[in-house]
């Protein structure tokens, strides 16, 4: 299951032109916004000349007009760990006189050749070629057409171009987000924004609809099955009472996975062992539908996938994607899709 | 926290969830208007931030909060449930109580946003205030004296008042499934054919309409800052729809602004909680939200003739803001062989009274220019949209006709509609 599925992710990711490359077996490691290293299985092919098991010196590239991303500092963290990284700041005469250079507007810019163009010229009066094989951007280089102009970079730098993650908004993750969007869509679902699920209805061992928050009055939502992806603690689908009670938010599903001891907390927040309130989810059987503490599943069209899932520690295992990915393709291959 | 099924969320006051604010951005992100001006710095610094240095005593720290347009997009995205756009509608309501809009433009809002005076003194003499609208040495001289900018999309006055229309009828069906029909400014002066239609499809579907008397919802008055006025519109409405409403009769309307006005933009805005309103919000309906109800219900009249074709639709941001989904989606797909393409176009622009003004028209169109470039790619006779403002100002940019989506349910039972459809597909 684990290798179809990532299997399938990267074809879909293929057939939208935003190929996702690497496999279970040979992952990648990649500089991030602050210069620490950090290893994944699956990404973008315009992240891939960064790999820093590749001995290329780099030349890590910001601007001075756009405050949330510091070439020195990913630069300087770089160096300290063995890889040739020097930072390079352009000041773009063309970014003057805008009052927020944000990643969205600089993505837009950069799917314009003269920008490119105007962004190489200046480059290039100051990069020393001869010491370096490959550039790393903040991943700003394009909304919609991302690899042509990593493409186009490379052809005119004559190097290898790659994208460094930055802080959030992330555009890669609005690449992808739109990716996921336009594939429900050709599936023939739609996709709601703004509608926050509150509760549910149902008829014996059948969801039959879910309440959403709306305008005046609640929003009733009819669907066949449903899947419960509202994650965790930190994405809303866990919360707790004054009470001290945790509770799953929309089903009222007992949770599972955070203590023995029923302690969600403790004192050392990025303790080696990770945190115990992450691990806090929903337990399931084998088809990933919710299950009581007796082994009884709850009901027959709910499956629960992501971090909504007891047992495990995303932020510790580093595991949110993957989790998501392989759950949410298991769920969908037993009922999420008609 | 732990809200009863089907029950209405327990809503934060507005101001309140100004703390649950993690600055992540999103909201900037995907703000159509800072993506295209910097004389809007976008939604996370104006509402959040700013608010935090708003006090009802000291005058507004940041005068480009006059240049949201109010889309809600930034409400939509939230991930922690902002108000947004309600902070930035009341820091712009605060700027006109404390005098900060020059009068000439206060002058200019109050015109363009009481429709409902414009529409009674234009309606009449429509074919001179028409042509008088056409003249472009007469909109020169508008732009210059009161700031409408001169290519802005006013709509043209229809010869005969919807409530004209609709009370010289004769043989009105009876039944005991009644329905109040809200038909808005637009419809009332502007385009009566929605409402024509809309009437034909409720007939249809066994229903006896009301049309009671009702004014101007107060949206564009909220838009424009000018809360006092909209106060004393909102109340009128909810005097005037009550009673229907405690009968248990709902309240539809086609004109999806006016809708969400009732539902939410006014009572949230204004502060007003009463019983009387809550009920007005709570019997309220976006008129294919109602179709949809009744298709649920499997009460709803679906023997629709075919139509082939092949149609762009855009969900206006006033529509995506009643957080109801698509229904206009849901019951076009009701039609044989019918078939619908959305926009995903995160707004037109207009935004109300927005895109009028001359300052901010340039931003108006730049906004709107993913959804202009859809809608000329699409190569069909008509767009279909929920919104009037949005169907004007996509008919200004394209010059393709746009219709509501009750038109095309019409003329698939069996209506031949004034207008564009009938004239491409009849």
């Amino acid at each position: 299951m684990l290798e179809q599925a990532v299997n399938e992710f990267k074809s879909l990711s293929e057939r939208a032109g935003y190929p996702l490359r690497g496999s279970l077996e040979d992952g990648w490691i990649f500089p991030t916004g602050l210069g620490t290293a950090r290893y994944t299985c699956l990404a973008p092919e315009t992240m891939l000349a960064g790999d820093l098991r590749n001995p290329g010196a780099m030349a890590v590239v910001g601007f001075e007009q756009f405050l949330d991303f510091y070439p020195q500092l990913v630069a300087d963290n770089l160096r300290s760990m063995g890889v040739q990284a020097e930072a390079i700041m352009l000041d773009l005469d063309h970014l003057n006189g805008r009052t927020s250079v944000t990643p969205k507007s600089l993505a837009a810019l950069f799917e314009q050749p003269e920008f490119r163009e105007r962004v190489v010229r200046v480059l290039m009066k100051i990069l020393d070629k001869n010491r370096t094989a490959r550039i790393g951007f903040p991943a700003v280089l394009g909304l919609n057409r991302a690899v042509e102009v990593v493409r186009d970079l490379e052809e005119m730098t004559g190097l290898l171009v790659f994208e460094i993650p930055t802080l959030p908004p992330s555009i890669p993750g609005i690449r992808l987000h739109n990716m996921l969007v336009a594939e429900i869509e050709r599936h023939g679902g739609r996709v709601l924004d703004g509608m926050d699920v509150m509760s549910a209805e149902y008829e014996g061992d059948m969801v039959r609809g879910v309440w959403s928050e709306a305008a005046a009055r609640p929003k009733l939502n009819r669907a066949s099955s449903y899947i419960l992806a509202t994650g965790g603690i930190l994405g809303g689908g866990v919360q707790m009472g004054v009470d001290g009670r945790m509770r799953e938010c929309v089903f009222d599903l007992p949770l599972a996975g955070y203590s023995e001891e029923g302690i969600p907390f403790r004192r050392s927040f990025l303790g080696s062992g990770g945190h115990p309130v992450f691990r806090a989810g929903v337990n399931v059987n084998g088809d990933l539908q919710p299950i009581s503490p007796n082994g009884e599943r709850f009901y027959r069209n709910l499956y629960t996938v992501g971090s909504a899932l007891a047992y495990s520690d995303p932020v510790h295992e580093r595991s949110v994607e993957g989790v998501a990915l392989v759950t949410g393709f298991a769920a969908g291959a037993r009922g999420g899709v008609r | 926290m732990s809200s009863e099924r089907g029950s209405p969320k327990p809503r934060h006051p507005v101001e309140l969830s100004l703390d649950q604010c993690i600055k992540c951005n999103i909201c900037t992100t995907a703000c159509p208007v800072s993506a295209v001006t910097d004389l809007f710095p976008g939604p996370k610094y104006e509402a959040p931030q700013g608010g935090r240095f708003r006090s009802s005593k000291q005058n507004s720290p940041d005068k480009s909060v006059d240049y949201c347009s109010g889309c809600r997009v930034c409400n939509m995205v939230c991930p922690t449930g902002v108000d947004i756009a309600e902070m930035n509608a009341r820091a712009r309501a605060t700027m006109v109580e404390q005098n900060l809009v020059p009068l000439r433009l206060r002058l200019r809002n109050n015109l363009i946003a009481r429709t409902e005076l414009v529409g009674k003194l234009g309606q009449p003499i429509a074919p001179l205030a028409n042509a008088i609208l056409a003249n472009r040495v007469v909109r020169q001289a508008v732009e210059g004296v009161l700031g409408i900018h001169r290519q802005a999309p006013l709509p043209s006055f229809s010869r005969q008042r919807f409530t004209h229309w609709f009370r010289r009828r004769e043989n009105l069906p009876q039944s005991d499934r009644k329905v109040v029909y809200f038909h808005g400014c637009s419809t009332e002066y502007y385009e009566p054919r929605i409402g024509q239609a809309a009437i034909y499809v409720l007939e249809a579907n066994g229903f006896e309409v009301i049309v009671p008397e009702q004014n101007c919802c107060g949206l564009p008055l909220l838009s424009n800052g000018e809360f006092d006025a909209a106060r004393s519109y909102h109340a009128a409405n909810v005097r005037k729809l009550v009673s229907y409403a405690r009968q248990g009769i709902p309240i539809v309307g086609t004109s999806t602004s006016c809708t969400l006005t009732l539902k939410e933009e006014a009572p949230e805005l204004l502060d007003m909680h009463d019983p009387d309103t809550r009920l007005v919000a709570q019997s309220t309906y976006d008129f294919n939200e109602f179709l949809l109800e009744l298709f649920h219900e499997g009460s709803l009249k679906i023997d629709f003739k075919p139509l082939p074709y092949t149609l762009p639709y855009h969900a206006a941001c006033q529509y995506r803001a009643h957080r109801i989904g698509r229904p206009a989606l849901d019951v076009l797909e009701l039609i044989p062989d019918l078939r619908i393409v959305d926009s995903h176009a995160t707004c037109c622009g207009i935004a109300g009274t927005y895109g009028y003004k001359q300052e901010k028209y340039d931003i108006s169109m730049a906004v709107g220019e993913d959804l202009f470039e859809f809608v000329r790619g699409s190569q069909a006779p008509f767009v279909i949209c929920d919104s009037e403002t949005c169907r004007w100002q996509i008919t200004h940019a394209t010059g393709l006709p746009a219709v509501h989506p009750v038109e095309l349910l019409a003329f698939a039972s069996g209506l031949e509609p004034e207008g564009v459809i009938t004239r491409y597909l009849g």
